[in-house]
């Protein structure tokens, strides 16, 4: 049964389903990227993706908030990994998995608790009134959807940058000092190489789920954030199937690409169980 | 020099508890509020269970919340089995075949998850005729199923043939020494897979709001929707529990893992990885 | 043992998983199901529980938020519905797509409950009274704080766009109605189909931009005023009492440029399998202890008029549920304006969002 030709048949009924249920769907919307509505071949939903002004902005700002989210994950995850590595804890295992427990409450709640927090009455501006400052205007902008961001994609960097720092070598980082190296340069030469895998691996983690959000960005920008994955959802949900497909060939180009090119297969997601 | 390291060590711990206080504000929030008995979020009336009884009275959550359970379950199940049987399978592939079909299989795993909702969205529309809770599942399983295979099939290609053999010279059939030999060594891969599963279809939320039936919600898709609404009473409950629940599902894997590591085991695997620091 | 442990694991899961997939199968079978596609929140939840134990029959609701939602997932081809509820312009483009299907007002005794009057306005979309059942109808105006407003500034719709009420103003989520404001700023009709005007509405929209707090729709922008969020909301007039009700500072007015006049309406898909548990249905919602029902469950203008006469004076005489009979004829209705020009609002609705 194992490794004879007779066996491979176990694997048809997952190549059925491989073969209906993802290739045939990508054919499906590419089928619809590339005609009109009346069936008819074209380009033009393809450049009309890349070329229409609305579009244009709404990945412009996509762009800016994904990543200024996956540059705030990364600053903030870094440190922290490195710190979380120092403690004299007996199980860095329980440890590092209590800063992933809160991402298990349903995410949909996660950005409803937010918005409690960030709202014109909310919690923040309730403490900044008791202590007599001015209000904050966060909910329903842009900050406010980088913070959700931050928040809803954090474990992901912390994850891969923490399995990569933690098992760095402590000898080589006590051979930098002995051979005269000081904090500073032992980090930059020794540690932040080593450890770059796993930073690599963090921002693919942060920034692809990040530009084709769009949840994240109705649940908490109130209406004023178009970013290219409510661009896409507008478009199915009112119907515009064959622009929309197009939008969403390009944003599936995109992703793939940038998944090859830094080697990232997506399996960091086994980390998230202890 | 003493000094200044106690002074960063300190620092240290103080950023540690920044961050802590960052990710658990919104979790304390809700839980704190589930016993708020004012309706307003924003100002304090007293201990109460209101918001408790309110859920477990409001049948379009609780709904919701079966429906959340059982789909997660059922695909969990679905892809553990399918993607089990089909690891066999591939491993007696040549090596460029399997790599091939597995890099298929990942797709959604890379993929933005709208463009696979999308994609199944308009493949139903185009091929089925509605989109039911069968569509639903379907999806679920195409969602999750990487997940097995990845923690699946590498076991399995660890597993030492000669095991299998020896069975089948001592006369066991091929079904019989898979059940006694192979699967026991594939089981944590096995496991791991099947929770993995579970979490992320639990917490998906694109996937599904492409591809439900008419009259389904999962938890997600339901607050989704609410939005329109405002935030309603039951959402704090609700959030409160499921904290606690994911969080005693987790010790639950915690112990069983310990437990079913053999003594040294854990020790091995991480000097493996090369972890001294 | 620990083999054991993990078998028996391993069992119970499987066990577990396909004893819950059997759930829903043995659940649904148990009662007839009426598949309804509603706006959120729009009809009293004890409503269906009612239906159910008088009838046996379990509706089953799906929501959505703007017209336009509906009508893309109702055309769609994956998901099918026994009856929908929607506004008077969606209605008229589902009548001539040909996607409803005739009512038999016979199985709908409880039709004779319709005040005349809706009936008229509900000819405006239904033009031979074939295909629908009204709802509820209403007026579009403004909501807002009475202790940190002006109500000099409320009477116009200029106030929206004057800047003075900067991030404290909440506009609608709904293309037709967000542009409703600027065109009656802009004295123009609010069925234009004349792009130069539609452009210049746009416009205005994208430089207010910046003065609005969030674009939301019903009950989430009452909720913003109700909890203090935020100080004007452009909304329907009836969500105003339940506003009242909950917070005493607020107060609800139509800007003397005018308002439209809108009737939401039920009617039955073209393929549904159940027409008579949705005439059924219908029948049960036009009774008048159920409109009542829902009347006092959100507080929308109803059409039934043996509702109306059963109420007090007091409510009666609330102009900001029974808006005034004034208000009402010089209104506009909103009228289905053609797939091109409706196109081309859903372009000017995602630049005005992204902008």
């Amino acid at each position: 049964m194992l490794t004879n030709k007779k066996s491979i048949w176990l694997s048809g009924p997952y190549l059925v389903w491989i073969a209906g249920f993802i290739i045939l769907p990508l054919l499906v919307i590419l089928y619809y990227g590339l005609t009109t509505q009346e069936g008819s071949f074209t380009l033009k939903n393809i450049i009309g993706a890349v070329t229409d002004t609305t579009n244009l902005k709404a990945t412009f700002l996509t762009i800016l908030l994904a990543g200024g989210a996956t540059l705030i994950c990364l600053f903030l995850a870094y440190p922290l990994a490195m710190f979380l590595t120092k403690l004299n804890m007996k199980s860095k295992t329980s440890l590092i998995f209590l800063f992933i427990l809160p991402m298990w409450m349903n995410f949909m709640l996660q950005m409803v608790a937010i918005n409690v927090i960030l709202e014109e009455n909310g919690i923040i501006n309730g403490i900044l009134a008791a202590i007599g400052a001015k209000k904050m205007h966060v909910a329903n902008t842009y900050t406010a959807v980088l913070i959700g961001m931050t928040y809803d994609y954090f474990p992901f960097m912390l994850l891969p940058i923490y399995n990569t720092v933690s098992k760095i070598d402590g000898d080589l980082v006590n051979a930098s000092h002995d051979l005269g190296a000081g904090h500073i340069r032992t980090f930059f030469k020794v540690i932040f190489p080593l450890s770059l895998p796993g930073v690599i691996s963090g921002i693919t983690m942060v920034f692809i789920p990040a530009i084709s959000d769009f949840a994240i960005s109705e649940m908490l920008g109130g209406g004023m954030t178009l970013l290219i994955g409510n661009v896409v959802e507008m478009s199915f949900t009112k119907g515009l199937y064959h622009s929309g497909s197009g939008l969403a060939l390009i944003l599936m180009a995109f992703v793939l690409l940038s998944s090859l090119l830094t080697g990232n297969k997506g399996d960091e997601g086994g980390a998230l169980i202890p | 020099m003493t000094k200044m390291k106690k002074l960063s060590s300190v620092l240290q711990k103080v950023y540690i508890g920044i961050i802590f206080t960052f990710l658990y504000a919104p979790v304390v929030l809700m839980i704190v509020l589930s016993f708020n008995g004012s309706k307003s979020a924003y100002e304090w009336g007293g201990f109460s269970t209101v918001k408790y009884e309110a859920l477990f009275s409001n049948a379009t959550i609780m709904e919701a919340l079966v429906t959340t359970v059982i789909l997660a379950f059922a695909a969990a199940a679905i892809a553990t089995i399918l993607g089990t049987v089909a690891s066999v399978g591939l491993l007696s592939m040549k090596v460029k075949a399997r790599n091939a079909v597995t890099a298929v299989s990942n797709i959604p795993l890379l993929n933005a998850d709208i463009v696979t909702g999308v994609s199944l969205m308009l493949f139903f529309a185009a091929f089925v005729t509605r989109m039911s809770s069968t569509t639903l599942l379907i999806s679920h399983v195409t969602l999750v199923l990487p997940y097995v295979m990845l923690n699946v099939l590498p076991k399995l290609m660890q597993f030492d043939v000669s095991v299998y053999h020896a069975a089948l010279d001592l006369g066991a059939s091929p079904a019989k020494a898979f059940f006694k030999v192979v699967l026991p060594d594939i089981f944590p891969g096995l496991l791991t897979g099947f929770l993995l599963a579970l979490t992320i279809s639990l917490d998906d939320f694109t996937i599904t709001y492409f591809t439900k039936g008419q009259g389904l919600n999962t938890l997600s898709t339901l607050i989704y929707t609410n939005r329109i609404r405002g935030i309603l009473p039951e959402y704090y409950a609700l959030a409160a529990i499921m904290f606690i629940g994911v969080l005693l599902l987790i010790l639950v894997m915690q112990i069983v893992n310990v437990r079913s590591v053999p003594k040294g085991g854990k020790e091995k695997e991480l000097s493996k990885k090369g972890n001294n620091y | 043992m620990k083999k054991n442990l993990k078998y028996t694991l391993l069992t119970v899961f499987v066990l577990l998983a396909v004893l819950v997939s059997a759930i829903p199968l043995s659940s649904c079978s148990s009662a007839e199901k009426l598949y309804l596609f509603n706006y959120g929140d729009y009809i009293d939840p004890d409503v269906y529980e009612l239906f159910e134990e008088e009838y046996g029959i379990r509706v089953v609701v799906d929501e959505y938020a703007a017209p336009e939602d509906m009508y893309a997932k109702f055309t769609s081809g994956t998901a099918s519905y026994d009856l929908i509820c929607s506004s008077d312009y969606m209605i008229e483009k589902l009548i001539a797509g040909g996607y409803l299907s005739e009512i038999d007002y016979e199985n709908i005794p409880n039709f004779s409950n319709i005040d005349e009057n809706q009936k008229n306005a509900q000819k405006s979309f239904d033009a031979e009274l074939k295909y629908t059942v009204p709802h509820f109808w209403g007026t579009v105006g403004l909501l807002y704080n009475t202790e940190t407003v002006d109500a000099e500034d409320v009477k116009s719709w200029d106030v929206l766009f004057s800047g003075e009420y900067s991030g404290r103003i909440i506009m609608p989520n709904s293309e037709r109605d967000a542009m409703f404001t600027a065109l009656k700023k802009l004295g123009y009709d609010a069925n234009t189909k004349e792009k130069s005007e539609l452009d210049a509405a746009a416009a205005l929209l994208k430089e207010q931009k910046k003065d609005v707090q969030a674009y939301l729709l019903d009950e989430a922008a009452r909720v913003k005023l109700e909890s203090g969020n935020a100080d004007i909301a452009v909304i329907y007039n009836g969500e105003a009492y339940l506003a009242f009700e909950n917070n005493d500072k607020l107060d609800f007015v139509i800007p003397d440029e005018g308002t439209c006049i809108w009737q939401d309406a039920f009617a039955v898909p073209k393929d549904t399998k159940n027409k008579a548990n949705a005439e059924l249905f219908l029948n049960f919602l036009c009774r008048e202890d159920i409109a009542k029902m829902n009347f006092e469950y959100i507080y929308y203008s109803t059409p039934n008029k043996a509702v109306t006469a059963s109420l007090d004076a007091e409510i009666l005489a609330e102009t900001a549920i029974f808006p005034d009979v004034a208000v009402y004829h010089d209104a506009e209705v909103f009228k289905y304006l053609g797939k091109e020009i409706e196109e081309y609002y859903a372009e000017l609705w995602k630049a005005i969002k992204s902008s």
